[in-house]
């Protein structure tokens, strides 16, 4: 199974930066563009979602820089596979 | 890092120049020994003390991250590599200015200068390099030129003037 698209949160601590870690995740192969946000800025910690697409996104290889980098994939949030991405229905859980 | 070298080269100055006077009563050779041998010690020792300073307060700050990330070891994390590269580099900066600080009130020895006027100009360098390490940290900080070069060099010469009065009054 080919993975098109991945949205996860993650938490993080402050050092490395977003951009850091924008940097790491997009040298691996299958990854054509990712976006980052930052949900919760916390005292010591920051709590984002990582956004990525590509023609085979390698999850186990994300989670591994991720780990590498000091943040821990709290959880997979939303997930598409196969030939294209199928639009959400709009009725996905919101996280608050 | 930069704060590592002003602290080396201060320490180191002025640590040297208390040797330079304490052992002024000496003959050259034994003022350049002293000296000399001083700031190495002295650098070496700061090495692994501004390594070790760092590092605990380094990795006392990861434990806190830790616990905020709800125990999750960083040991073996990017964060655990730039703080031993950080460590070791401000160990290494802090030891190498404290040498160069410790040569100063050394050098008029060195290269030769009569030794009743080496004290002087042993003082007066490093003195001046006091004034000029203030200058710049008034510049990097945005304060007064004058006042924060001041303030250093009459840190400096209480120092030079205490040791002075301790080996010419005290010890006398």
């Amino acid at each position: 199974m080919k993975i098109r698209r991945l949205v996860l949160d993650v938490l993080k601590p402050h050092e490395p930066t977003v951009i850091e870690y924008a940097d790491k995740i997009t040298e691996l192969e299958g990854i054509d563009g990712l976006t980052i946000n930052v949900m919760e800025i916390d005292n010591k910690t920051q709590n984002v979602e990582i956004s990525i697409e590509g023609s085979d996104v390698p999850f186990s290889r994300i989670r591994d820089v991720i780990e590498s980098l000091g943040g821990a994939v709290h959880s997979v949030d939303q997930v598409s596979a196969g030939d294209y991405i199928v639009k959400p229905t709009g009725k996905e859980m919101r996280l608050i | 890092m930069i704060s590592n070298f002003i602290r080396g080269f201060i320490d180191g100055a002025l640590s040297t120049l208390g040797v330079v006077i304490g052992a002024s009563s000496g003959n050259a050779s034994i003022i350049i020994a002293a000296g000399t041998g001083g700031a190495v010690a002295n650098g070496i020792s700061n090495i692994l003390g501004a390594y070790t300073a760092s590092r605990a307060d380094r990795y006392r700050e990861m434990g806190e991250i830790e616990r905020a990330m709800g125990h999750r070891s960083l040991r073996h994390s990017v964060l655990a590599d730039k703080i031993n590269s950080e460590t070791t580099k401000r160990g290494i900066i802090d030891g190498i200015a404290t040498i160069l600080g410790g040569m100063m009130p050394v050098t008029p020895y060195i290269i030769g200068i009569n030794p009743s006027t080496a004290l002087f100009v042993s003082a007066g360098i490093t003195l001046s390099l006091m004034f000029a390490l203030g200058l710049y940290m008034g510049k990097v900080s945005k304060e007064s030129l004058i006042l924060s070069g001041t303030k250093l060099l009459v840190l400096g010469a209480v120092t030079a003037g205490f040791v002075y009065l301790l080996q010419n009054v005290v010890m006398a």
